[in-house]
């Protein structure tokens, strides 16, 4: 019987125990700078094996006599990486084979225990500090795993993963070394959640699980980071994802002031066992600061406890980032964003060309703020090496994006590299048959070494795009039969592409009815292949027509292809109108040419659109706007990324004073009045004062000594007894982006502080704010003792308690100057817009 | 007394009269109680339904959601708030409009308003002539967060300045709400089973939570109180000469388990 079997055929009666820390054990001897061989490997745990491997035979039978059914070999830092730090890394091998010598050996005198060969994490990682390529990564675990294997492993124990790609270049040098001794064992999986529940590298548990799951893995769980108690939630979510068997070795509790690890075994074990009660175990063990004896209680506590049970677990599509997609039934489809596309996006590949990756991250950084799920990503180009582009791309991608990527490439080299960069579950797209079969398995090789999902277009060796309903049917059947169930590739894993084209066909008779069958191509599949999930590139369908009906025509095609059940869309969600505020009559139209593609229907259509406009809320091309209109517009949608080109531009023809004064402003006042309109939220209003801000502190070291832009001056104070900030800060930055000079006294501020403030600054206008009912009394007093010291300047007051009875009953009639009571920030800058209007 | 506030149930006790000061949190666990709408319509300014607005996929929705996701993660990976929490179960009993508090044997007397109209409510009436309890709670967000917060904004990032502020406030609410329930947990309010963070965090209760300052319990100056019982200066809260409490962030209640108890304007 193989081991495989064996454990399973155990596993099924009880819960395994995995043996405790060895660490904590090695502290017990006390070992000094010989024992390890030299001062200059002293700490290196993993080379005792060779000076002391008494000692870690020792701590094997300790563990083995309590009752542990699986121990972990010495070799938790026995990469050539981490070897290296002590000049061993030549050792590797060596050192793997003989730590799995001697736990077999030590194994050998009990009946039906097992050997887990321990991968660490090393001290590097590709995603998270990424001072490691993936490539050196694997070729550090190789030969730690060649040595694990060929000493006898009965398992492998990639463990305490914090970052997911350390984990495939484990998993695939695993994977080499078993190809290269031709034995096969079961791989266990185990990630190291920390308190906030989540890896290192910002995974929690759910987005982890999607990551490793396609991989060929034995068992999954946790360990190390955290106590029993912590691992609460992650465990109950793990219990909800995994069909395979589920483990758990965590610390003794969280360290103590001096690093220690307190738990006794008794708390230790008796949340263990609350876990098996529960069912949610097939394996337990301990990892920092544990010993045998906290192994004896795990064992006692779980014993006769039922080890966990699955069943079939319901599959969906799932990829991930740093944090899990799923597909939400509510909010369907998933928007892939597709502006990171050198073929598709003018801009992108401009800045990409230029070798400006950082300006080029923006525009990804954009998709995901317009509502991105995905990001589709390509850097496919004429004009430069793919693969490098990537190489430097990616990994800047996976600083900062947390969303799951789609990598578009027609390059498998080009594929495999990004995904060395990619955390999470990716998806790759796309693969077909255009290019025959070496291709095709090339690719599916990388989706299973990577885990990937990948988009299927439906194209083929013979006939190419498949462009009617019939022809769309028949190569997805064959495809999902080669998938499936030649090559094992889960359903869910399949995102089918049924193609898009433009409806414009001109006379081409062969594109007559695409449109039409794309949409019917949904439902059919969606009834026949329930579990693949299907994408479309939407915006090919009105390629060629007048920009404005582009807008109508796209949204109408995506409404029924989403009515037809679609999952996933590529599309730049900024440019969709709402179906639902589009007029029934243009509806018609696009739906009349999505079902006929006849000329008269594009003719009406055409007309009808011509001389439209694309809908305001569109970033028009920037080419065609003069860098006036496009520092405005930066300003009213609030993006960074053209400002300081634009300003350069127009520095050309212009002083700072009057850039600030004329384009600045007027997009502030566009800003405003759309705010008025509700059509701008305050996030949006204050992301378009960071506009100006930069702008603003770009032009003020070019303006001459004494010139000022600041219209009035304004004070600002939360008044006594309150420490209410926020809403005043609002104030501050509101007022402050639209050119007035704020003097924010800051909280808690008495009448006469605010007297001596306004003889100091000499202000034009003095904002009084406050949370408290309490401080809306008070500010009657200020303004009482304003009137005592002549003070008439204009007096805004604002703040949750206040009422407009309360300033026009109490406070008003209290002063000697106007008062005026502001709702929100905006209406307090409309106030003083309005007060030095008039003056 | 009215029909509403009669003492016809068996009087809960609750598990424990120690003080209890917590420090050590799973800020997500706490964000869970965040109600949607008070975060992005009241808080942050968000002009329509954000549960319809996610529904029907608004990029400005999905946008600031996004945004505030980023930051959340933020705050945990750079550990940037230290909320804080500090509650307690007092034995009590109530005569008339007052309620007498045993705080180490002594009698502390809160003095409640009462309604000048039917149904002429007051909350003393909520609590047991004799052997009743009665809980307080000091929570906070901390200043950690809000100086952070300041600190980016200085440097120009408001919206994330804006958005961070509404979390450390959203946060404190929420806190409330969590030790709330914690302390229904305790008094045995609540069947014992293990909240699952599917369901959310439940939103109909026994009993209930009033903050001095609002409408059922107008008095500022009765803050004096919880900080002579309870001690929240351990939790780095204090007080201003108003009464406010310093951080901004924080929130103070007295909790009721009356099963009718509700919120009245006196
Ligand atoms: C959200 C909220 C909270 C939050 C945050 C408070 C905050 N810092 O904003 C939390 C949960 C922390 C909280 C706590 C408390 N709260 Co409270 N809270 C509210 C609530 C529901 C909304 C406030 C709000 O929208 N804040 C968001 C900010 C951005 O808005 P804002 O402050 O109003 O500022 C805007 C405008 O007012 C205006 N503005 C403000 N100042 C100025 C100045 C100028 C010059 C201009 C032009 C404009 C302007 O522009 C700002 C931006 O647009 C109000 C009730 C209400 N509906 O208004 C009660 C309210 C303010 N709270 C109240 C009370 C009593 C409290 C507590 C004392 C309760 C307690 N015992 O714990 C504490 C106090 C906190 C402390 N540190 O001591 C009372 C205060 C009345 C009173 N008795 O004094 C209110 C009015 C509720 C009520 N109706 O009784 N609260």
């Amino acid at each position: 019987m193989n081991i495989e079997s064996k454990l399973t055929e155990i596993m099924k009666k009880r819960i395994l125990i995995i043996d405790g820390g060895m660490g904590t054990m090695i502290q017990r001897y006390n070992l000094r700078a010989e024992d390890f061989g030299g001062e200059q490997y002293e700490g290196c745990t993993d080379y005792l094996v060779e000076t002391r491997p008494d000692v870690i035979s020792e701590i094997h039978d300790e563990y083995l006599k309590v009752g542990s059914d699986i121990i972990e070999t010495n070799t938790f830092g026995a990469t050539s990486i981490v070897l290296g730090e002590y000049g061993l890394s030549e050792n590797t091998y060596k050192l793997n084979l003989k730590a799995a010598k001697l736990a077999k050996e030590a194994a050998a005198k009990y009946e039906n225990r097992f050997v887990a060969g321990s991968m660490g994490p090393t001290t590097k990682s590709i995603v998270v500090t990424q001072d490691i390529t993936f490539d050196e990564m694997r070729d550090s675990y190789y030969p730690q795993a060649l040595g694990l294997l060929e000493g006898g492993v009965d398992l492998f124990l990639i463990e305490t993963a914090h970052d997911t790609l350390n984990i495939k270049a484990a998993y695939q040098a695993v994977k080499m070394a078993e190809e290269k001794v031709g034995i096969k064992v079961p791989i266990l999986l185990s990630t190291s959640i920390a308190m906030a529940g989540r890896m290192l590298a910002g995974q929690d548990i759910d987005a982890f699980f999607s990551t490793i799951n396609g991989l060929d893995i034995f068992a999954i769980g946790m360990n190390c980071a955290v106590g029993p108690k912590d691992l609460h939630e992650p465990l109950n979510s793990l219990n909800q994802l995994s069909e395979v068997p589920i483990f758990i070795f965590p610390n003794a509790g969280l360290p103590n002031d001096i690093g220690e690890y307190d738990e006794t075994p008794e708390e230790f074990a008796s949340q263990i066992g609350k876990y098996a009660e529960a069912g949610l175990l097939n394996l337990a063990g301990g990892c920092c600061g544990t010993t045998p004896e906290h192994i004896i209680k795990v064992k006692e506590a779980v014993e006769g406890k039922p080890p966990r049970q699955v069943g079939d677990l319901p599959k969906q599509f799932t990829v991930a980032g740093v944090d899990r997609l799923v597909p939400d039934d509510k909010i369907k489809p998933i928007v892939v964003g597709e502006r990171s596309n050198v073929q598709g996006s003018r801009r992108f590949r401009e800045l990409i060309r230029g070798g400006q990756f950082e300006e080029a991250l923006e525009v990804s950084k954009q998709q995901v703020s317009s509502g991105s799920q995905i990001l589709d990503i390509c850097l496919e180009d004429t004009e430069f090496n793919e693969i490098e582009a990537i190489n430097t791309y990616f990994p800047l991608l996976s600083k900062s994006i947390k969303l799951p990527l789609m990598i578009d490439s027609t390059s498998p080299d080009a594929v495999e590299a990004a995904l060395k960069h990619t955390q999470g579950k990716a998806i790759i797209n796309s693969i077909n048959l255009e290019s025959g079969f070496e291709k095709l398995e090339r690719l599916i090789g990388i989706m299973k070494d990577y885990n990937a999902a990948a988009v299927v277009g439906l194209i083929d060796e013979i006939e190419g795009m498949a462009l009617t309903l019939e022809k769309k049917k028949e190569v997805t059947t064959r495809f999902y039969d080669l998938l499936v169930n030649k090559y094992g590739i889960p359903p869910e894993d399949i995102i089918f592409d049924m193609l898009v084209f433009t409806v414009d066909s001109g006379n081409d008779e062969k594109l007559k009815g695409t449109s039409r069958a794309t949409i019917d191509s949904i439902k059919w599949i969606k009834e026949t292949y329930p579990q693949v999930s299907t994408i479309l590139g939407i915006s090919n369908v009105s390629f060629g027509l007048p920009p404005a009906g582009r807008e109508v025509l796209n949204s109408v095609f995506f409404y029924h292809c989403v009515q037809a059940g679609l999952d996933l869309a590529i599309v730049n969600p900024a440019t969709l109108m709402r179906y639902n505020t589009i007029p029934p009559e243009e509806i018609k139209m696009a739906e009349e040419i999505l079902n006929s593609q006849s000329l008269e229907a594009l003719t009406t259509f055409s007309n009808h659109f011509r001389d439209r406009d694309p809908s305001k809320d569109n970033v028009i091309a920037r080419a065609n706007m003069t860098p006036s209109e496009s520092l405005e517009s930066a300003i009213v949608n609030g993006t960074k990324t053209e400002v300081i080109s634009d300003l350069d531009e127009l520095l050309e023809t212009m002083t700072p004073l009057e850039i600030i004064n004329t384009v600045i402003m007027r997009g502030m006042g566009e800003v405003g009045i759309l705010f008025e309109q509700a059509k701008m939220i305050v996030t949006e209003v204050l992301q378009s004062a960071e506009v100006v801000k930069l702008a603003i502190s770009h032009l003020e070291p070019l303006m001459l000594t004494g010139e000022t832009f600041t219209k009035k001056k304004v004070l600002l104070a939360t008044v006594k007894g309150d420490v209410h900030d926020i809403g005043k800060n609002l104030v501050r930055i509101i007022l402050e982006s639209n050119g007035y000079a704020v003097v924010d006294l800051g909280i808690r501020i008495d009448s006469t502080q605010l007297i001596r403030a306004i003889q100091e600054h000499k202000p034009d206008a003095v904002g009084l704010s406050g949370l408290l009912v309490k401080s809306s009394r008070y500010m009657v007093s200020v303004a009482e003792h304003f009137k005592e010291e002549n003070i008439d300047i204009p007096l805004l007051v604002g703040g949750a308690a206040l009422t407009p009875k309360f300033v026009e009953n109490e406070i008003k009639p209290a002063a000697l100057g106007q008062v005026h009571y502001a709702r929100d920030a905006m209406a307090g800058l409309s106030i003083v817009n309005m007060i030095f209007e008039e003056a | 007394m009215t029909d509403d506030t009669k003492m016809e149930f068996e009087l809960p006790i609750p598990n424990t009269f120690e003080r209890i000061v917590k420090l050590d949190f799973n800020l997500r666990e706490i964000w869970s109680y965040i109600r949607l709408t008070f975060l992005y319509q009241k808080l942050l300014g968000y002009n329509k339904n954000i549960r319809a607005s996610i529904i029907n996929k608004e990029p400005k929705a999905l946008a600031l959601i996004e945004d505030v996701e980023r930051l959340k993660n933020q705050i945990i990976d750079e550990n940037l708030m230290q909320v804080k929490a500090v509650y307690q179960f007092f034995k009590c009993h109530a005569i008339n409009n007052e309620i007498f508090i045993d705080f180490n044997g002594k009698e502390v007397v809160l003095n409640f308003p009462r309604q000048e109209n039917d149904p002429f409510l007051c909350l003393s009436d909520y609590v047991a002539k004799s052997n009743d309890t009665i809980g307080f709670l000091v929570v906070t967000a901390g200043h950690e967060i809000l100086d952070y917060a300041k600190k980016i904004e200085l440097e120009g990032s408001y919206k994330d300045a804006f958005i961070l502020q509404g979390l450390a406030i959203a946060t404190s609410e929420a806190l409330a709400e969590m030790i709330h329930h914690q302390m229904r947990i305790m008094w045995g309010l609540e069947e014992k089973v293990e909240r699952s963070y599917d369901a959310g965090p439940p939103r109909k209760y026994l009993g209930n939570r009033y903050s001095f300052g609002y409408p059922s319990c107008p008095n500022m100056e009765d803050q004096e109180v919880i900080w002579q019982i309870l001690q929240p200066e351990e939790i780095e809260v204090t007080l201003t000469e108003s009464y406010m409490m310093i951080p901004e962030a924080s929130v103070s209640a007295i909790v009721f388990h009356h099963p009718n108890a509700k919120y009245f304007n006196i």
